[in-house]
């Protein structure tokens, strides 16, 4: 949908998408209690990633952090601060999708 | 030959388009709940790649370098046609061939925009080249996503 949203595609087609693939969805799921707080520190994320299961709480705790720091500074510090954690992380956004077995 | 699907990064590209901090943070996410595989072949590629950057022969092209990896047996020996785990077995098992190769590519920042386009341009020929099935006429709907 982005994709047609990004070529000029109009409301209706935009909308034909989604109808089209919202079969498939998967349900959205809740975060867990207390697991954005966890996620600040490293390594102790790494606990947290690596499975669909902790994406709610990951979403939050990144959407905390564009909130807090500004987008460019949080994907400063998140991709491309030349840490262990970024490193890691831009390492990971080369993935493919989760279900896939390499 | 990098081949995880990029999908986190297609997120994230879109986030930057549209300056979107939501679409940003589901980039984030996504990447972190994928394992990180290519992980370690990675890292050692940056890591030849920093070593060998002063006595560094050029990059070349992008395609020559195609061609290269094609006739180099170091590479090839880790390869099998039609193998689904051909990227696992040429970044894990064969990293000690597959690591060095790959650090060859630096892209100086004066050339970005060129190298981008050329990195296009490459891409186009071998999803055209590996879509050759006559008499299918290929579709580009996907590769232009």
């Amino acid at each position: 949908m982005l994709s047609l949203y990004g070529a000029g595609a109009a409301a209706a087609d935009i909308q034909f998408a989604y109808d089209r693939n919202k079969t498939y969805q998967r349900p959205l799921s809740r975060p867990h209690d207390h697991i954005a707080e966890h996620l600040a520190s490293w390594p102790e994320a790494l606990k947290y990633m690596g499975s669909p299961k902790f994406y709610p709480d990951l979403f939050v705790y990144f959407r905390g952090e564009m909130d807090e720091l500004g987008w460019q500074e949080a994907l400063k510090k998140h991709l491309f601060a030349g840490t262990e954690r970024s490193d890691d992380m831009l390492q990971r956004m080369f993935s493919g999708t989760p279900v896939l077995s390499s | 030959m990098l081949l995880g699907l990029l999908h986190p990064l297609i997120q994230l590209m879109y986030g930057l388009e549209w300056a979107q901090p939501a679409i940003l943070a589901s980039a984030l996410a996504q990447a972190a709940i994928h394992k990180n595989r290519l992980g370690p072949f990675l890292d050692r590629a940056e890591k030849e790649a920093a070593v060998a950057a002063d006595a560094a022969s050029p990059m070349g092209e992008i395609l020559d370098l195609f061609a290269a990896a094609e006739r180099d047996p170091a590479l090839r020996q880790h390869v099998a046609e039609g193998e689904p785990s051909n990227t696992t077995r040429l970044t894990r098992d064969g990293i000690e061939d597959s690591a060095p190769f790959v650090a060859r590519v630096r892209v100086a920042e004066h050339e970005l925009e060129e190298r981008t386009a050329e990195m296009m341009q490459a891409a186009l020929w071998l999803a055209a080249a590996a879509t050759v099935h006559p008499p299918n006429v290929q579709r580009f709907d996907f590769f232009l996503m």
